[in-house]
């Protein structure tokens, strides 16, 4: 157990006062033995405890609505692929990472709850998820915060970012506003991944975290606004737009809102009709039909040699107001444009007069404006039926686990 | 409050978003489009407007285009509700 926050060696998980912080040595005694420990953790620890136990010992897993399952065991009869402590008397870190390196084909199973219809599933080899981890010296002992449940592939790649380092990893999960800052302060956070919308929620802030050298924006549409305020808000820290989804990993970076394709993906990457298309080649094997993949995400083209786009919102929440077709998400970005305005989320309301009508749920930084002076910056930017007709004012937005604006709530 | 009183709150309620003023000449054949100044995307809100107050879609039985006919159609509803309970 470490005793003090600050400048410990071989911290691998601090959950932010509610129990003590461990470090990897205590992590390796979790994990070697057969049979879970005495006294088990609770909660997100054993979810990684469970994780990483999975992993060095080469066995598959299946991740769903934050549960961890077991898909395989490493065959009987077979030696398991795991070093030893031995091989690495000094640092049980460099054990684990080791561990996650030799278990390259373990496949690893995530579960997304489409709106509708059964839910998906999107395997992958851990030798693919390991090809976005960068390791080396310029990232020994970094801390991440943790705002993804690690059952998603977007929390899974932070903490295998993490392990394949040996670094520490802080519970920001549900966490908002001044207790993230606390958490990150204390324990050394230096890297952020997490939603526009949780960044939305930390901002404006007080203490700027000088630590901070990278913050990772992805999973929603991240407009420039909200990017330039990021930079304002940590100006030691590289800010990343990312584009991402479970069935194939993070696929493009970016520092604003426009994505441009590197030399690698040229062929790999086309927009059709203005949606997003993958060559099946990048996609997880069990969601591949055909030679290519449609992503269902609406992009706008900016440029066309070289090709550049900005990523608009998913197909299928478009709302039909009337006939005519309305990305909630363009009109939640306008809001999110006006004065004071912090969170929004834009949803369709059933009518006999023009099938959906919009409404709109307002989270504000302090005392609400007017509705009218809202509805006026509305119609001043958009055509009348993407401007939302029916106004709530709420203290928070219902948010997926991930910490995404809820859509089919 | 009566259905009529309750009614007309709505309406205003619609027409001031819109930026127009209050309307106070509410009689029975008061067109919704012509007189109220109403496209179809007000009507979307006033029956919205209306279902949140009064519970009803006074829309969902068909077309609707005079005063006397919103406030016919929210009595009824009333009415209805009064001896279901």
């Amino acid at each position: 157990m470490i005793g003090a926050p600050h400048g410990e060696r071989d911290l691998w998980f601090a959950a932010g006062g509610r129990e003590p912080a461990v470090t990897y040595a205590h992590l390796l005694e979790e994990i070697a033995p057969p049979a879970p420990v005495a006294g088990s953790p609770q909660g997100l620890r054993a979810t990684l405890v469970t994780l990483v136990r999975a992993l060095v010992h080469g066995e598959d897993l299946a991740c769903g609505d934050g549960v961890v399952a077991i898909a395989g065991t490493a065959p009987t009869g077979q030696e398991r692929r795991w070093p030893g402590p031995s091989d690495f008397p000094s640092s049980p870190a460099a054990m684990i990472a080791a561990s996650l390196r030799a278990n390259r084909s373990s496949r690893v199973t995530f579960q997304t709850s489409g709106t509708s219809g059964p839910p998906k599933r999107s395997t992958h080899t851990l030798e693919r998820l390991q090809h976005a981890v960068v390791t080396g010296e310029h990232h020994r002992g970094d801390v991440w915060g943790l705002a993804y449940p690690p059952t998603s592939i977007a929390g899974f790649q932070v903490c295998l970012q993490a392990w394949c380092n040996g670094n520490g990893i802080v519970d920001l999960l549900g966490v908002q506003g001044e207790e993230v800052l606390r958490r990150c302060g204390e324990w050394g956070v230096n890297r952020l991944s997490a939603t526009p919308t949780f960044f939305r929620l930390l901002l404006p802030i007080r203490d700027p975290l000088p630590g901070l050298r990278s913050c990772t924006l992805g999973g929603e549409v991240a407009d420039t606004a909200l990017l330039q305020r990021v930079r304002e808000a940590f100006p030691g820290a590289r800010v990343h737009n990312v584009y991402a989804l479970t069935e194939a990993g993070t696929v493009l970076r970016s520092e604003g809102e426009e994505f441009s394709i590197p030399d690698e993906l040229q062929d790999h990457v086309r927009i059709q009709e203005g949606r997003l298309w993958l060559r099946h080649t990048l996609v997880a094997e069990d969601r591949r039909a055909g030679d290519w993949f449609d992503t269902g995400d609406l992009v706008e083209v900016t440029s066309r040699t070289p090709l550049r786009f900005r990523v608009q919102g998913r197909a299928g929440s478009v709302i039909n107001v009337g006939g005519s077709k309305v990305n909630p998400e363009e009109v939640e970005s306008i809001l999110l444009s006006f004065p004071g305005i912090v969170g929004a989320r834009v949803a369709g309301r059933r009518n006999s007069v023009t099938g959906m009508l919009l409404e709109a749920e307002v989270v504000w930084k302090d005392r609400p404006r007017p509705e009218e002076e809202v509805r006026a910056f509305l119609q001043s930017r958009l055509p009348p039926e993407r401007v939302p007709r029916i106004f709530q004012a709420v203290n928070r937005l219902t948010l997926t686990a991930s910490g995404k604006v809820k859509r089919d709530a | 409050m009566s259905a009529d009183d309750r009614l007309r709150e709505l309406a205003n309620r619609v027409r001031k978003h819109k930026g127009v003023g209050e309307f106070d000449r509410f009689v029975p054949g008061t067109r919704l489009r012509e007189d109220l100044g109403f496209d179809s995307l007000d009507l979307a809100e006033f029956t919205v407007r209306i279902e949140q107050r009064c519970g009803v879609d006074v829309f969902a039985a068909g077309v609707v285009h005079t005063w006397g006919e919103v406030v016919a159609r929210v009595e009824q509803h009333d009415r209805s509700t009064a001896r279901g309970a």
